[in-house]
């Protein structure tokens, strides 16, 4: 099945073709919000949010986006929104170690570090670094989710490397 | 810059760190707990909050309660209370209850 009839089941609210988008998508779109968040259960309602959303407004999904970049960018959205309220709430709250499942046991320090490091970059520098990091997207893909052009997906990704290896020089100057 | 190059090769590291990373997994549920949301969200009760929560409905449905108050205490005894006291000080008179009265009666008395 093409992606268009795929994309006409689920408009006519077709459960079969629900459920393949949630299967087919579901980890991925998990592993952005936990990224972006931090946070196991945050990211868990973020991903059905996420989908219920989609399940909704798939009348709203222009079709000259491949449905993973429209998803990417629902996850992006949702985990920035979480986020944003979640300074209004509680602003300068401590920060949480944070330790992503998937990181490599003997990584898994340093990845904490970055992770902390990531938090303070600015929001469009964080999703592109971590859309290029922890999804292997492309600068092309990247830019499509971020409605961006190549070329200014490529300055933000410079601008976040450079920033974190300031965040991370400080971090160790004063952890010595 | 002897001393930069240890800094630098462990911020390097510290950058690499997502090197062989695995993608997290959602949970095995999700698509149960999704289906659940939205079956919920399709309720009577939840579609009716929904409705009632919007600021338009909320505010008429404030004003008409407001209405309706207004209205049953225009309506309620106290309206015809004037008309009431008039007639019970008319009887008070008749059979001479005034407590003024009484008290006039009273300074007559030796």
């Amino acid at each position: 099945m093409n992606e268009k009839d795929f994309i006409e089941q689920l408009r006519s609210k077709d459960e079969q073709a629900f459920r393949q988008l949630v299967e087919t998508w579901k980890d991925r779109v998990f592993n952005t919000c936990i990224g972006l968040l931090q946070q196991e259960e945050d990211a868990e309602d973020c991903t059905q949010e996420v989908f219920i959303r989609a399940y909704k407004k798939i009348d709203d999904f222009r079709e000259e986006a491949a449905i993973g970049t429209w998803l990417y960018r629902i996850a992006v959205n949702r985990s920035l929104d979480l986020l944003r309220k979640r300074n209004r709430e509680k602003p300068g709250a401590e920060w949480i170690e944070f330790h992503h499942p998937g990181v490599q046991l003997e990584k898994k320090q340093d990845a904490a570090v970055l992770f902390r490091a990531i938090q303070q970059l600015p929001e469009n520098q964080k999703v592109a670094y971590q859309l290029q990091q922890m999804e292997n997207l492309s600068q092309r893909e990247i830019a499509a989710v971020m409605e961006l052009s190549e070329s200014a997906v490529e300055g933000l990704l410079q601008r976040a490397r450079a920033t974190l290896r300031k965040i991370l020089i400080t971090y160790l100057d004063k952890n010595k | 810059m002897d001393n930069q190059s240890p800094l630098n090769n462990r911020v390097d590291e510290i950058l690499n760190s997502f090197e062989g990373m695995q993608s997290a997994s959602a949970s095995p549920h999700l698509y149960t707990r999704i289906r659940a949301a939205l079956t919920e969200e399709d309720s009577l009760w939840v579609r009716l909050g929904r409705f009632l929560s919007t600021p338009a409905v909320a505010l008429m449905v404030s004003l008409l309660l407001i209405l309706i108050n207004v209205w049953f205490i225009l309506l309620s005894p106290a309206a015809n209370a004037d008309q009431k006291n008039e007639q019970l000080s008319d009887i008070a008179a008749e059979y001479h209850l005034n407590s003024s009265n009484l008290a006039d009666q009273s300074n007559t008395l030796p």
